[in-house]
């Protein structure tokens, strides 16, 4: 788990017409002022890796952002930051260095392809996104790691655009970046004409992940993380395919610069910061397990212990006891990649003998509050 | 097969209620009044039974437990005793939930009039007569005699399902019913339906005899959170409440579809969250806190 540190909340300088983010800021969530003693505080308390997000994080004076670094690199080594890179100059390269930042970028892609990442005109979007691109270049020249945070739309991902996308990854790949994660659009988009229909997603994703077959550095973990499921190497993929509990959300723990805790981003459609309860619980998981296809469960689906249901927070009809939305985007997917494992001569669990055994091992400790580590577990 | 049967499938979930505040502030101000008040139910149970606000109180009790309340009710006016008989006969009355763990015994207490009368109703498997001396209105008999044995209260599912899976009302007292998994129980039966008038009136009879007997400010407190929006919502055997101060969810038997009931409340608690969907507002300049 790592720990969010929000210090202006969901303030951001950019208005992502597909933000999850918008709800909090409906309600007030973002913040004018922020409280650094309250926020060091917890990181120590914490004692788990820091992630400075936000909104945007580069809001915040340098000054302040030195000494979050600071601490995070006397406690634990490193940090990560999440920014769009239209705010960031050669004093933020600098700290970056210093203190061992591992920086993420937003970005759907050059030009008009990140045009959605709205920074208040067209003009005035396709300079940022030359920002952000920019500050890429920057951080690489200066020997530091990057990855990109890539939202599928309909601006990027239909049509000849997507080959656009497609081209702009093999320049990444050309660069040396290593990692790119490639997301659907949250349910909660202020504008569902952006979205993707299922067969847009399968097409785009499908065409990515033969793309990866061809490229030298560039990783989507998506896809390596949906190879390593079927393998049941479940040590460290993203939380969406560990049965996550809506409640808890076991993969972020979050802060934001007045003391208010929150939970993961993606769920909580009403833009309440709901906090822990004192138990995890893996009902979710264990409901669609048993329930019908037909009803929005996940019964009889071969790839359940891959998946889970995906994510609480792009369930069907917006209700996270059904399973995901995209459910069949990610088993076309799956599939893809079964067929590729097999080819290797690897069986993977979905067509596995012991996979109902391994099915109702994962339920047994479910139901006593334990989410097994496959991988570790069951050997 | 009624409509209830068919929203039902078969699953298992183990037994949970898991609780989830808007904020730090909003729990340490009204957790341990609802714990208060959850406690305050419990302990005058017996006491609302001797002034015959119930008539009649049962208990599943451990043999232990049914020992001592039995020696503290020595020297009071009521009389406790052992309800016995199969577990077929018991369930002509009782919802399994109920009778759950079979190593508890089912503990009848009240007035001996009370007390003899519903043994002699029990004995002649007389359902009807059984459930009229524990106080359950006529009405509330009807529905739970025919009702379906569901962990879903079913006076909500009734409820819900007359109006095609969502129902909004605007209640105030029934809505205890919603925080029963918390344990706020105010009666010793399930009422019929959210509207049921005879049960809003024993409700109230609760209440005022726990003013007369000096819990004046905890049932203020009852009052305020009882007039607060409230949302209920079950799908796959998870039932979601939402109140502006918490949400929880607990097991309950699963439902092919969703069913919702939005009780919309008169009013919003100070640290109630701001939020965009029911229960939760923007806008907190309505009304506010009563206590």
């Amino acid at each position: 788990m790592v720990l969010e540190v929000r210090p202006m909340g969901v303030k951001c300088n950019l208005s992502c017409k597909y933000c999850y983010q918008h709800k909090y800021r409906r309600v007030g969530k973002e913040l004018t002022d922020y409280d650094l003693d309250i926020i060091t505080g917890y990181i120590k308390k914490r004692d788990q890796p820091v992630d400075i997000f936000g909104g945007e994080p580069l809001l915040i004076p340098i000054h302040d952002l030195e000494k979050l670094f600071g601490l995070a690199h006397e406690m634990h080594g490193y940090s990560t930051i999440q920014t769009n890179g239209t705010l960031m100059n050669d004093n933020h390269i600098k700290l970056f260095k210093k203190y061992n930042v591992y920086v993420g970028l937003s970005c759907d892609g050059p030009n008009e392809l990140n045009n959605m990442r709205f920074a208040g005109s067209i003009d005035k979007t396709l300079q940022a996104t030359k920002k952000t691109l920019d500050a890429m270049h920057q951080l690489r020249k200066n020997g530091l790691d990057t990855y990109f945070q890539v939202q599928l739309t309909k601006i990027n991902a239909t049509g000849t655009r997507l080959n656009k996308l497609m081209q702009w990854f093999k320049e990444l790949d050309d660069l040396g970046i290593k990692y790119c994660r490639i997301h659907v659009i949250d349910n909660n988009c202020l504008d569902s004409s952006l979205c993707l229909t299922e067969q847009e997603y399968i097409r785009a994703y499908s065409k990515l992940y033969e793309l990866q077959k061809t490229l030298v550095n560039l990783h989507f973990d998506i896809f390596d993380d949906m190879e390593k499921m079927l393998q049941l190497k479940d040590d460290d993929v993203t939380c969406v395919f560990r049965g996550c509990d809506h409640y808890t959300t076991e993969a972020v723990m979050g802060i934001n610069g007045n003391g208010e805790q929150h939970n993961c981003g993606a769920m909580d459609d009403e833009g309440v910061y709901f906090q822990k309860p004192d138990q995890k619980g893996y009902e979710r998981a264990m409901m669609l397990y048993q329930t019908p296809y037909e009803y929005g469960g996940c019964r009889g689906c071969r790839f359940f212990l891959a998946c889970k249901g995906h994510c609480p927070g792009n369930a069907i009809d917006n209700d996270w006891r059904n399973r995901s939305v995209f459910c069949r985007v990610w088993q076309e997917l799956f599939s893809l990649i079964e067929e590729d494992l097999e080819r290797k001569g690897i069986t993977p669990v979905s067509r596995h003998p012991k996979r109902k055994e391994w099915e109702d091992i994962l339920w047994s400790h479910w139901q006593r509050g334990v989410n097994l580590i496959l991988e570790k577990d069951l050997n | 097969m009624t409509i209830e049967q068919q929203m039902i499938y078969e699953t298992h979930l183990h037994d949970f209620c898991r609780i989830s505040w808007v904020s730090e502030e909003a729990k340490a101000y009204w957790y341990p009044r609802i714990q208060c008040l959850t406690t305050l139910f419990q302990n005058q149970a017996i006491a609302l039974t001797s002034k015959e606000v119930f008539p009649l109180l049962i208990k599943r009790l451990y043999p232990h437990e049914a020992d001592e309340l039995s020696e503290q009710l020595q020297e009071s006016s009521l009389k406790i005793n052992h309800l016995r008989g199969t577990r077929k006969k018991l369930l002509e009355i009782f919802p399994v939930t109920f009778l759950n763990d079979q190593v508890k015994e089912t503990i009848l207490i009240g007035k001996k009039k009370h007390v003899d009368q519903a043994l002699d109703a029990f004995n002649k498997s007389d359902s009807n007569k059984f459930l009229e001396i524990i106080g359950m209105p006529i009405c509330c008999i009807k529905s739970y005699l025919e009702g379906l044995q569901t962990t879903i209260y079913n006076g909500l599912l009734r409820t819900i399902l007359k109006e095609q899976k969502k129902k909004e009302l605007n209640n105030q007292l029934l809505s205890y019913l919603l925080y029963k998994p918390l344990g706020l129980d105010l009666l010793q039966y399930e009422p019929c339906f959210f509207d049921c008038q005879q049960s809003e009136q024993n409700i109230n009879n609760v209440i005022n005899t726990l003013i007369d007997k000096g819990y004046n400010q905890e049932m203020l407190w009852l009052k305020e959170i009882l007039s607060w929006p409230i949302s209920w919502s079950g799908l796959h055997g998870i039932a979601e409440v939402k109140t502006p101060i918490n949400k929880f969810m607990y097991n309950i038997d699963a439902t092919a579809k969703k069913v919702e009931l939005i009780i919309t409340g008169s009013n919003y608690p100070k640290l109630g969250a701001k939020g965009l969907a029911f229960p939760y507002r923007i806008n907190h300049s309505i009304k506010e806190a009563i206590a």
